[in-house]
């Protein structure tokens, strides 16, 4: 009863968060571009009327519950517009995920030491110089690399734009280097630290192998820091989407974004922006409900 | 009777660098120990934190390389095995530790965490596992009923038991138990002891039973090593070496042990200073400046082993 009321508390003030932030962005892109202000004779004078503005956010916001999100400037459906890019932006974005999950586990996985040190600090450094690395850089190199195949015949990639699958292949890996050497690092830290519990040392004096060791004994528990560090890479794989769609031209959400914004379509880009929001939100949660499910009977014995 | 285990002048230094002399520097965890456990026998392993009993464990169950010596286990050398040869051996070779809160995979059932050394070591068949662990659970005072629940759920003394029936699952000839007893409190200490000579008398498993109480290793103990700064100080029989000890460290330790009788008079002996550096092991004998008794030649020369009776040794220049 008691973890049902906590659960109940926690998506209650998520989902006001999502308000907020929903209510934040309309009213931010309801002020009219040119928007002024100042102050004569004392009195505080606006190009545009305040309560203009707030009703103005409060017919979108109301119509964005009602799901009724209407035609952008050149008179096309939102709705199509969204669910067009929203499918090229998830594709995107979950093919990322899955691949920095993989790569990160087994990269971290490479980098923990096992009881042998040799070599730990060059591996440490492998996975943290790819993290200080900018996104554009990483973006660039990918795309060079691409030019560089495709001059010696090697057409496995496309350097930029859209219609196949083979052009989604660099941005997804460009997308997932950053947040696999994130999880490689919490993996490798994790890894470690289970290596050190007594039960890794009885398995090992019962005869255990080592791959046995790693998947039943070191991984089964790892896997829970390994999770609890997700939520935290939610931000950085749909931040680092701006730049990746941009680069590639790639017509996700992010490119659809600043496509309504070059036009000067104020109420269509409030909206995309509120469903990338959503988006965060949704995906964020679901992490967050994982890592706990992960957690559960941990949790049980604490209650 | 059988020797089940021989140590031969085991020795295990681990290199560390010294950041201020820029020095490779050597902590000699165990320096040069031998010693022999036989069939049926329990052999205590006794001395203060950081005196190298655990480290004797590990490299008996040859998690850790030793530097130099030898472990003979039923007169086959552990040195240079293969892999395979190596997991034939650790059969016979079982350990319990000393917490057993952490010595149980928590996201383990016990079912899983008892069926795995038989499944590795193939000691029954995948049929008859179900028998096989509600069997081991019975033995070591549990119910059958608890096969399906986390270790989590069950108390200190119930989670070490599950370890001794993990340990004697593979039906070993010899178990290393490092302070199996020392996190659990006094009540259950006992059932945990008991349970172990029960087991022994059982099953003919001999016992290195590591500890820092005396009085548990006097209670369990047919043999005992006493071991200050990784070398031997005095081994012998339990009697002998508590009632007529001739080394002075274990004179001090015998003396500090506690007796529940408030008559009788306090003539602990109280040693001065800290335990020195495994890094700088004074010259001479290791325990001379901590030793009332100490005389020049303890300064210069090291003591070895020498005989006090026929089952009796220590190693001190006034003998």
């Amino acid at each position: 009863m008691i973890g049902q009321k906590r659960v109940l508390r926690n998506i209650f003030s998520k989902v006001l968060v999502l308000f907020a932030f929903t209510y934040i962005s309309i009213f931010i892109f309801s002020i009219p571009q040119g928007y002024s202000w100042e102050i004569i004779d004392g009195r505080f004078v606006s190009t545009y009327p305040l309560y203009m503005i707030i009703k103005r956010c409060n017919n979108t916001f109301i119509s964005l519950l009602e799901f009724n999100l209407g035609y952008n400037m050149k008179g096309k459906a939102l709705v199509e517009i969204l669910f067009e890019a929203f499918k090229k932006t998830a594709l995107l974005l979950l093919s990322s995920i899955v691949l920095a999950f993989v790569l990160g586990l087994l990269k971290g996985i490479s980098d923990s030491s096992r009881g042998n040190k040799n070599y730990a600090s060059f591996k440490v450094l492998t996975s943290v110089m790819p993290i200080s690395m900018p996104d554009v850089l990483i973006a660039a190199m990918m795309q060079s690399f691409a030019i560089w195949l495709i001059q010696r015949d090697i057409h496995i990639f496309k350097v930029a734009g859209s219609g196949t699958l083979a052009h989604s292949f660099l941005p997804i890996i460009a997308l997932s280097i950053l947040p696999a050497f994130y999880i490689a690092r919490i993996t490798s830290l994790a890894v470690n630290d289970c290596y050190k519990k007594p039960y890794v040392i009885t398995a090992l004096g019962k005869g255990c192998s080592s791959m046995r060791i790693l998947w039943n004994h070191v991984m089964r528990n790892a896997i829970k820091s390994i999770v609890e560090g997700l939520p935290n890479i939610t931000s950085i794989i749909i931040s680092n989407t701006l730049i990746v769609e941009y680069m590639f031209s790639y017509p996700g959400l992010t490119t659809s974004l600043m496509n309504h914004i070059t036009m000067g379509d104020r109420r269509s880009s409030a909206i995309i922006i509120v469903f990338i929001g959503s988006f965060y939100f949704i995906l964020n949660g679901l992490f967050h409900c994982i890592s706990k499910l992960m957690n559960i009977s941990y949790r049980r014995e604490a209650i | 009777m059988n020797e089940i285990v021989k140590v031969v002048n085991l020795k295990k230094y681990f290199e560390v660098y010294d950041a201020k002399s820029l020095e490779k520097k050597y902590v000699k965890a165990v320096d040069g120990i031998s010693f022999s456990i036989n069939e049926g026998e329990t052999l205590g392993l006794v001395g203060e934190s950081g005196s190298g009993k655990t480290t004797t464990g590990k490299l008996i169950l040859n998690l850790l390389k030793p530097t130099s010596g030898d472990i003979f286990l039923e007169g086959k050398s552990l040195k240079n095995l293969s892999k395979k040869d190596m997991k034939k051996i650790r059969k016979d070779i079982q350990v319990v530790f000393q917490n057993p809160y952490a010595a149980l995979d928590p996201k383990m059932t016990i079912r899983d965490i008892l069926i795995e050394p038989l499944s590795i070591h193939k000691i029954v068949s995948k049929y008859e596992y179900n028998n096989e662990v509600k069997r081991l659970l019975n033995m070591v005072g549990l119910s059958e009923k608890d096969m399906n629940k986390f270790p989590h759920e069950f108390s200190g003394g119930q989670r070490q038991r599950i370890g001794i029936a993990k340990a004697i699952a593979v039906r070993p000839k010899f178990i290393i138990c490092d302070e199996p007893v020392s996190a659990l409190d006094v009540s259950v200490q006992s059932q945990i002891l008991n349970l172990l000579c029960d087991l022994q008398r059982e099953l003919k498993i001999s016992y290195l039973f590591i500890a820092h109480g005396l009085n548990v290793i006097r209670h369990v103990s047919d043999k005992v090593v006493v071991m200050y700064l990784g070398n031997i100080v005095e081994y012998g029989d339990t009697k002998s070496v508590f009632d007529d000890c001739a080394h002075p460290y274990t004179k001090a330790l015998v003396s500090s042990a506690p007796i529940p009788d408030p008559k009788r008079k306090n003539n602990s002996i109280i040693l001065k200073g800290e335990i020195p550096s495994p890094i700088n092991i004074p010259e001479g004998c290791p325990f001379h400046p901590r030793c009332k008794d100490a005389i020049e030649i303890c300064k210069t020369k090291k003591p070895f082993l020498r005989k006090v009776t026929e089952e009796h040794m220590a190693a001190c220049h006034l003998i």
